[in-house]
């Protein structure tokens, strides 16, 4: 009888220790989609209210890069709003992470106003714009459609365009491309901030 | 007591169960109501909330009114095949509120757009907006601008 106890409550305690264990080893499950790059991400040149911006600045950093536009209602101010949650949600590890907001309406989207934009999101982010070949350029080598279909004289135009948020890492390779924080697939900050922590704490 | 008076009592609560019958219909609560807090050079505004129809009768939302924004439109966000999202008026200006459902105005769906806001959406900023229906009298809310 004693035999059989001290067996059992060791066998409790190896399941229970090996529970834990691949527990906290787990392999980290992505929300978003994971890429192994071949090639660095398109090193561009924009405009922020500061002067000349370039991905290579951030060279040591992740990067996390929205194109959207200031006259955007819901969507933009939606991801703005969430990136700014997961910035808080990241703590200390936020400091090693740049979000970038990129302007695919440059008519409307002078350097100033999408400083003034972003910052009221988020104090260290930057909004960028610059001439519409170089945004054309720009969205084009990051997969990123955007679209002006007819709008009505009072809203002005809207602008289609992808809501994905794309990470690039401190090496400027293409590491992960999020779906939106909204919507029926949608993901949420408490998601995106759990890939990134994985990510930021390599 | 009197036959005649039982009938006269039944006839009456009869009445008044029938008359309570008619006023059913539509029976609409909005709730929840909270705009998206942007900076004031982005003249555009998002306005989300829900409608539950607790009627037996389908009812439409078929505009908005609020001194908040110049103009006020009931628009839903769209994504199209490549993935690509954009914002569009719905069709027909108006949100069918089917009986016993409820309809939820939210990020990334139906929204209230509001164009030209004419106040601060600052966090905790409060503005009222009224909801006009097809078959029901408007109802006004307090709309809380939240981050």
């Amino acid at each position: 009888m004693q035999r059989s106890w001290k067996f059992l409550s060791l066998l409790v305690v190896v399941l229970v220790a090996g529970g834990w264990l691949f527990w906290r080893f787990r392999p980290h499950r992505f929300v978003g989609t994971v890429l192994q790059s071949p090639e660095p991400a398109y090193d561009f040149e924009l405009t922020s209210s500061e002067g000349p911006v370039h991905l290579s600045d951030f060279r040591g950093k992740w990067v996390l890069l929205f194109f959207g536009y200031t006259h955007c209602p819901d969507v933009c101010p939606t991801t703005l709003a969430d990136l700014a949650r997961v910035m808080d949600l990241l703590g200390r590890d936020a400091e090693k992470l740049q979000v970038i907001m990129i302007s695919v309406d440059p008519k409307r989207d002078t350097p100033e106003r999408m400083a003034e934009y972003v910052r009221y999101f988020h104090p260290s982010f930057i909004g960028l714009t610059g001439t519409e070949e170089d945004i054309r350029e720009v969205a084009t080598r990051y997969g990123i459609f955007y679209n002006y279909p007819q709008g009505t004289p009072e809203s002005g135009y809207i602008v289609e365009h992808t809501a994905s948020t794309l990470l690039i890492n401190p090496e400027g390779y293409l590491k992960v491309i999020f779906p939106p924080t909204f919507g029926p697939d949608g993901i949420t900050p408490e998601q995106m901030a759990a890939d990134l922590k994985y990510l930021l704490r390599r | 007591m009197a036959r005649w008076m039982m009938g006269l009592v039944l006839g009456m609560a009869l009445l008044g169960l029938a008359a309570c019958q008619s006023t059913q219909g539509p029976k609409l609560k909005v709730e929840d109501p909270w705009a998206r807090s942007s900076p004031m050079n982005a003249e555009m505004g998002a306005i989300y909330l829900k409608i539950r129809n607790e009627g037996n009768e389908a009812d439409a939302l078929v505009g908005v009114q609020t001194e908040a924004c110049k103009k006020a439109e009931i628009h839903e966000t769209y994504q199209k095949e490549d993935g690509s999202m954009g914002m569009r008026p719905v069709a027909g200006g108006r949100v069918p509120l089917p009986p016993g459902e409820t309809v939820s105005l939210e990020p990334g769906g139906l929204h209230i757009m509001c164009m030209g806001k004419q106040v601060p959406f600052e966090e905790g900023a409060r503005f009222s907006l009224t909801l006009t229906f097809a078959n029901h009298e408007p109802i006004t809310v307090e709309v809380e601008v939240r981050k």
